[in-house]
């Protein structure tokens, strides 16, 4: 099929194909899968400038499905979400002032990338051990799996901070916690999200979890709802550059609908942990594309 | 087991005829004046991308959501 906007000829079987795969990654995971989904789009001749954008526009769609069902489902805490929302396009638009400054030292390509590569590593290291732990700490004390989280300690810790004003969660089952950790989570993600041009859902998760103590599934529908309202902005933003076909992103979104439907439905099968386990794999693989791409380049 | 993954086939095929129709028709239908406001007038465009985008994702909610719930009472009967 022809897309007349961004010029390209491209089969629509390969982009429903797509579509899907990074569906079903958002849906059991709260991910974008920008990490996959842009490569792939790449490499089936879609211009870089409708890459980003077009990825973007599609995840609106893909989250609002996947949201959506997490929402059925109880997953999702829509006052946390909204929360986070502000500090995180906060966080976007200085990621993105910190690009254009080191634009100007000309090693851009090199600093991010390698930015990118260890905290993904980190993330999925640390991610791996925790879960592997609390899996194991549930077999050994026999407690129901449900979401156990070996790392507590540190998440009583950030309960602990004594900075006004503090609201409950009771969706995440929160009783009370500072505003602030919640705004300083949200800018955390905003600011990476901005600065490696990745959506934030691999560090915030994972943020949600560890830092302010919500339940896996409620982190992952949490995450899919603030998704929907991010992308949302930075597609518009795109839009108007003129860097989205959104024909491109209606196709790619059939195949992603049913994607999210399947991986948000099947978070219901699987524990807290295990999720955590699987998602661990999820950051190493954006390393490794990372590396690719610099060493495709000469960078390293 | 067999009948599990015939089921998930069957739905996924229907599923597969359902974007066909809707690609040949709405597609076709809308991507010539999309294509012209691209050219004309970037903002304009850019709020009807949202907005298609926006109305896809429910209308396919909708649709995915029923085939998925069906397929999970089915499997689970």
């Amino acid at each position: 099929m022809y897309f007349p906007i961004s010029g390209v000829e491209v089969n629509v079987v390969y982009l429903i194909v797509l579509g899907f795969i990074v569906g079903a990654l958002g849906g059991f995971f709260g991910v974008g899968g920008g990490f996959i989904a842009s490569p792939i789009m790449y490499l089936l001749g879609i211009p870089m400038n409708f890459v980003v954008g077009t990825d973007l526009t599609h995840m609106v769609g893909k989250s609002i499905v996947a949201a959506k069902k997490h929402r059925s489902l109880g997953h999702v805490d829509i006052k946390l979400g909204f929360i986070m929302v502000f500090s995180t396009i906060i966080g976007i638009e200085i990621g993105a002032q910190i690009i254009e400054f080191l634009k100007d030292t000309g090693k851009i390509d090199v600093v991010i990338g390698l930015l990118y590569v260890s905290i993904l590593t980190f993330i999925s290291i640390f991610v791996a051990w925790e879960s592997k732990k609390a899996l194991r700490v549930s077999r050994v004390e026999k407690l129901p799996v449900g979401d156990v989280v070996a790392f507590k300690s540190v998440t009583r810790k950030i309960r602990r901070v004594n900075i006004p004003p503090y609201i409950s969660l009771p969706e995440s089952g929160i009783e009370s916690i500072s505003i602030w950790i919640i705004l300083l989570v949200g800018f955390i993600s905003g600011l990476l999200s901005g600065l490696l041009g990745v959506g934030g859902g691999f560090v915030r998760m994972p943020l949600l979890v560890y830092l302010v103590g919500c339940p896996t599934h409620v982190a992952i529908g949490t995450d899919l709802f603030e998704i929907v309202i991010s992308s949302s902005y930075g597609s518009l933003t795109h839009a108007i550059k003129g860097n989205v076909d959104i024909m491109i992103a209606l196709v790619m979104h059939t195949g992603a609908a049913i994607g999210a439907q399947m991986g948000a439905v099947l978070t219901r099968y699987i524990s807290g942990p295990r999720i955590r386990l699987y998602f661990s794999l999820l950051p190493i693989i954006g390393a490794l594309m990372v590396l690719y791409k610099l060493s495709s380049i000469g960078a390293i | 087991m067999r009948n599990t993954i015939l089921r998930i086939f069957l739905e996924l095929f229907m599923y597969g005829i359902f974007i066909a129709i809707y690609l040949i028709i709405v597609i076709k239908l809308i991507s010539k004046p999309f294509n012209r406001f691209f050219i004309e007038d970037l903002k304009i465009y850019a709020i009807l991308t949202l907005l298609f985008i926006i109305g896809q994702g429910f209308l396919f909610e909708y649709v995915t959501s029923a085939i998925v719930d069906r397929l999970e009472s089915n499997i689970l009967d």
